[in-house]
């Protein structure tokens, strides 16, 4: 365990330094994310000037859900997106063999290798307007409902890269330059949106078989609930079950590897 | 105009060259998309109780959704900045060498993509209005889905032309992707593709009416409900054109300045 602390600690040093030599891209990450939170907010802020509640949320609940999804997806950014977006290229180019022959876990070293540290700002940013939408809610948040969401919110970041690792994952069978990377991205858009505005089957389907309603809405909903325990070991179940089905798809996807470069 | 045909043509078979992806990527984008908006307009006309929305009842609001779905993709074309692709890795060098116009080659693979996707729009709204019926309060014509699709094409030569415009940044700088996706999400949310801009605040909305997004947007999704005439058609179209001449001049002087940057990676 300390060793493999020890190694994300020199892919930290790694990234940072990378990001200092590649300063527009930091700016420029920087403000695309920053556009990226101010158009999710003024939707939900335009939506609410025509109604009071959405799916029985006020604005302030709305805007802690949204904050949620934005510390979702910077923390994504930041730690897990750039992983996932090469495993393609390294599968279709056989660069996974250098991966392989290391001493460690080959997933560990492909899910965690590149931190963005050019998307470090934004993750603090994002926090930031976590912290301010959770301070404008006016009905008091207990200590334990604080602490679960926060974990939560951590652990749908998490349940947001395992989604879209099985969707890159069928890489190692269909050789195309993606996966379904594409796919994902259109679906990962449920996230965006409160689980409880979808009804029936839906809302099913978002919270078990594509979790994006786990991701921010849920922890949201911890956040409000007064016995927010159910809820949470739910999240946490859904989570693990997602981690063993990745680790052994990896599995079956790491035997049908045909190491294109050897 | 014989290369363009061809480039024109090479990019059609380009895109069918992988067919079912081709296909199931576009109707599970717009699966997607309309059923978030169908989940979210229902909750807030449900609980709201109204029957209205800023001039929209849920069946329009559904069609309003259903055209800046398909409306967009036509405006937008295939997003894929292949210009700074090509700047990246070398590949503009052999576009330098032919006796052809860079920026037409690349228009022309854009307008294929359009093309596309009006014939997508077409069939989309044919099982869409067959599944769910056509609402009561919409009246289906040729005319408008004429005036519509029409300025939708137009916009997307503007839309083109700006796109381009970010990617020629890849001149000077080492990624402009952020950038990229910087202006798609201001432009879409401006355009109204997001939200009918009926329903902004009046100073945003007149804030964005400076810009040339509403008439790329929502101007032409009115036009497919109906709610325009061919005056306003007129309009729309002279602002789209005022609005793009200047920006292709733009295009021109920064394509020649970038031309004196570009290193040729693997000459």
């Amino acid at each position: 365990m300390i060793r493999y602390l020890r190694l994300y600690c020199y892919f930290l040093r790694f990234s940072f330094s990378k990001a200092l030599e590649f300063r527009v891209d930091f700016y420029f990450r920087f403000l695309m994310d920053v556009i990226y939170y101010v158009v999710n907010l003024a939707f939900f802020k335009i939506i609410f000037l025509h109604s009071k509640y959405l799916a029985g949320w006020s604005e302030e609940q709305v805007t802690i859900f949204v904050g949620a999804f934005i510390v979702v997806d910077a923390v994504y950014m930041t730690v897990f997106a750039n992983n996932s977006w090469s495993i393609s290229a390294l599968v279709n180019k056989g660069d996974l063999d250098y991966y392989l022959i290391r001493p460690i876990s080959t997933f560990f070293f492909v899910s965690l290798r590149d931190f963005a540290a050019n998307s470090f700002l934004n993750l603090l940013m994002a926090g930031g307007i976590l912290v301010w939408a959770m301070t404008r809610y006016h009905e008091p948040l207990g200590v334990t409902q604080i602490l679960l969401f926060l974990l939560l919110v951590l652990n749908g970041a998490f349940l947001y890269f395992l989604v879209a690792f099985l969707f890159i994952v069928p890489v190692f069978w269909t050789q195309s330059s993606r996966g379904l990377q594409p796919l994902f991205w259109t679906a990962a858009r449920f996230m965006e949106r409160p689980h409880r505005i979808f009804t029936r089957y839906v809302r099913v389907i978002l919270l078990t078989v594509l979790p994006f309603s786990l991701m921010a809405s849920m922890p949201a909903t911890v956040l409000f609930e007064s016995n927010p325990w159910p809820l949470t070991l739910g999240t946490l179940a859904v989570t693990a079950a997602f981690f063993g089905c990745v680790l052994l798809v990896w599995r079956q996807g790491l035997r049908n590897y045909s190491s294109a470069s050897s | 105009m014989k290369w363009f045909s061809a480039m024109y043509s090479a990019e059609l078979k380009r895109m069918f060259t992988y067919r079912v992806d081709f296909w199931v990527q576009f109707f599970f984008g717009i699966a997607v998309e309309l059923a978030i908006a169908y989940f979210l307009w229902d909750a807030l006309f449900t609980i709201d109780g109204s029957h209205e929305i800023s001039g929209y009842t849920m069946p329009m609001m559904m069609l309003y959704t259903v055209f800046a779905a398909f409306g967009g993709r036509i405006v937008r074309g295939n997003e894929r900045m292949i210009v700074a692709s090509d700047i990246y890795d070398g590949g503009l060098t052999k576009y330098l060498l032919y006796p052809i116009n860079y920026i037409i080659v690349i228009f022309s693979q854009a307008l294929a993509f359009s093309t596309v996707t009006v014939f997508q729009m077409a069939l989309g709204l044919f099982l869409l209005f067959a599944i769910f019926g056509i609402p009561q309060e919409y009246q289906f014509t040729f005319e408008n889905m004429l005036m519509g699709t029409s300025a939708c094409l137009v916009a997307s030569v503007f839309y083109f032309v700006t796109y381009v415009i970010i990617d020629y940044a890849a001149f000077w700088v080492d990624t402009v992707w952020g950038l990229s996706v910087m202006y798609r999400f201001i432009a879409q949310f401006l355009s109204g593709f997001f939200i009918p801009l009926e329903m902004f605040p009046d100073s945003l909305r007149k804030i964005a009416y400076f810009t040339p997004f509403p008439y790329i947007g929502a101007e032409p999704i009115k036009m497919f409900l109906g709610r325009s005439s061919w005056q306003q058609w007129a309009h729309v179209n002279v602002v789209i054109v005022l609005w793009t001449i200047p920006v292709a001049i733009i295009l021109q002087i920064v394509w020649h300045r970038g031309l004196k940057n570009y290193t040729g990676v693997g000459i």
